[in-house]
């Protein structure tokens, strides 16, 4: 077995590779979401199941000051809400974001399946998988923008859980 | 040394915080077992020292969130997605059974976690999986009629028994599962969400669920449930040493 101390030099070694990876990854988005001065909006898909309820996930990167996801709006949906979700103890619980998910200038956020997402519901019909439907984001600074969110086939989204970035702080 | 760890402690963090997901190396709730695996798991290379350490002693340690005291399996009758009644306690019986409770309407929650618990169920030994069953739950009575659930759980495995249930049993069976009652928000237009408990039972064959699998933010359930599942599967309940 190896020594404590050089094991805690491993672990600082893997966590310092892990760190990299995740900058790469981070610097590595390919925007593709319409100029919202400097907030830039990558990776939009929608996820669907058998009912008329469905979410909306994308990344959300700003290159200039902080900012704020304040509200969304589908014209598909009777409705749509930004929402959180609320984890304690073994329940998890999601409620609609107040005052909006804040962008950390310069900062990323991915919305996710089991984080923030946009729901929508109330869709007259329930989008095949390879449509695409827009959505109007509004930030408090950027304003609003207008996104092509993808349908995806249902557990495709499969990978992001394994590589997302989450919300980056920094 | 103890700056050190702290630096690695708090890198770590912010790692997982930054790439959640990315290795399953997450120890994102107590667990059972010895805080050492929990340790080794995080160095990223556990093969080795997992396999070491089972030469030496042969451990259990399980990485879902212990239950103590064990929960009791419910003896309630439902019934299912083909309109046959379902004896819970019996037709569950010698299996590992993995109990969810959730609404179809739920638009990330419940699909993350069950599209999770499937995709461990489909890369698992098939005969394995023939021990487990896994059983849904409306918590939603009102909208959830048995062909609701039916196309809801086709989605992620047709073989999930989904079962309807009238809103008093659910109550009662919520207080006897030891979980919330559930509260409903309404969004307008006659819409509305339901809050309710989002933990996976599991069941072994001694009719105790000692493990439970909430749902986590960020990933790394189906890394915890990957490496439990089998394990519960096959060798059933093993109190970890």
């Amino acid at each position: 077995m190896t020594s404590p101390l050089r094991a805690w030099w491993r672990l600082a070694a893997a966590a310092l590779a892990v760190l990299a990876v995740g900058t790469f990854v981070a610097c590595d988005d390919e925007d593709d979401g319409d100029a919202g001065g400097s907030i830039e909006i990558s990776n939009a898909r929608a996820r669907f199941t058998t009912t008329d309820v469905g979410a909306v996930y994308f990344d959300i990167r700003s290159t200039g000051p902080g900012d704020r996801l304040v509200s969304a709006s589908a014209e598909i949906a009777a409705d749509t809400q930004v929402h959180e979700i609320v984890s304690e103890g073994g329940s998890s619980m999601m409620r609609p974001v107040e005052g909006g998910i804040p962008i950390d200038p310069g900062g990323h956020v991915s919305l996710q399946p089991g984080g923030y997402h946009v729901m929508v519901l109330g869709v007259s019909e329930i989008p095949e998988p390879g449509a695409t439907f827009e959505v109007v984001l509004e930030f408090e600074r950027a304003g609003r923008m207008t996104i092509t969110v993808h349908v995806q086939e249902f557990g495709d989204d499969d990978g992001d859980m394994d590589h997302e970035e989450g919300m980056d702080h920094e | 040394m103890r700056i050190l760890t702290l630096l690695v402690v708090a890198l770590l963090a912010v790692v997982l915080v930054a790439c959640s997901g990315d290795d399953g190396n997450q120890a994102p709730f107590e667990v059972s077992g010895p805080p050492r695996a929990v340790d080794e798991d995080g160095t990223g290379d556990d093969s080795a020292t997992a396999a070491s350490s089972a030469r030496e002693a042969p451990t259990v340690a399980y990485r879902g969130a212990r239950a103590t005291p064990p929960l009791p399996k419910p003896d309630v009758v439902l019934t299912d997605t083909n309109g046959d009644s379902f004896d819970f306690l019996a037709q569950t019986e010698g299996y590992l059974t993995l109990l969810y409770l959730g609404y179809t309407h739920c638009p990330d929650i419940c699909p993350t976690h069950l599209l999770e618990l499937s995709k461990v169920l489909e890369a698992m030994d098939p005969e394995l999986v023939e021990r487990i069953r896994v059983v849904f739950i409306t918590t939603d009575p009102e909208r959830d009629d048995a062909a609701a659930i039916r196309r809801w759980l086709d989605l992620f495995d047709s073989s999930f028994i989904g079962l309807t249930i009238e809103p008093d049993t659910l109550s009662s069976l919520l207080t006897f599962l030891g979980m919330p009652q559930i509260t409903k928000r309404d969004i307008g237009d006659g819409r509305y969400t339901v809050n309710h408990a989002t933990f996976l039972i599991a069941y072994t064959p001694d009719n105790l669920g000692h493990i439970v699998y909430p749902f986590l933010q960020g990933g790394g359930l189906r890394e915890i449930m990957e490496h439990d599942l089998p394990l519960l599967a096959e060798n059933g309940w093993q109190e970890p040493s």
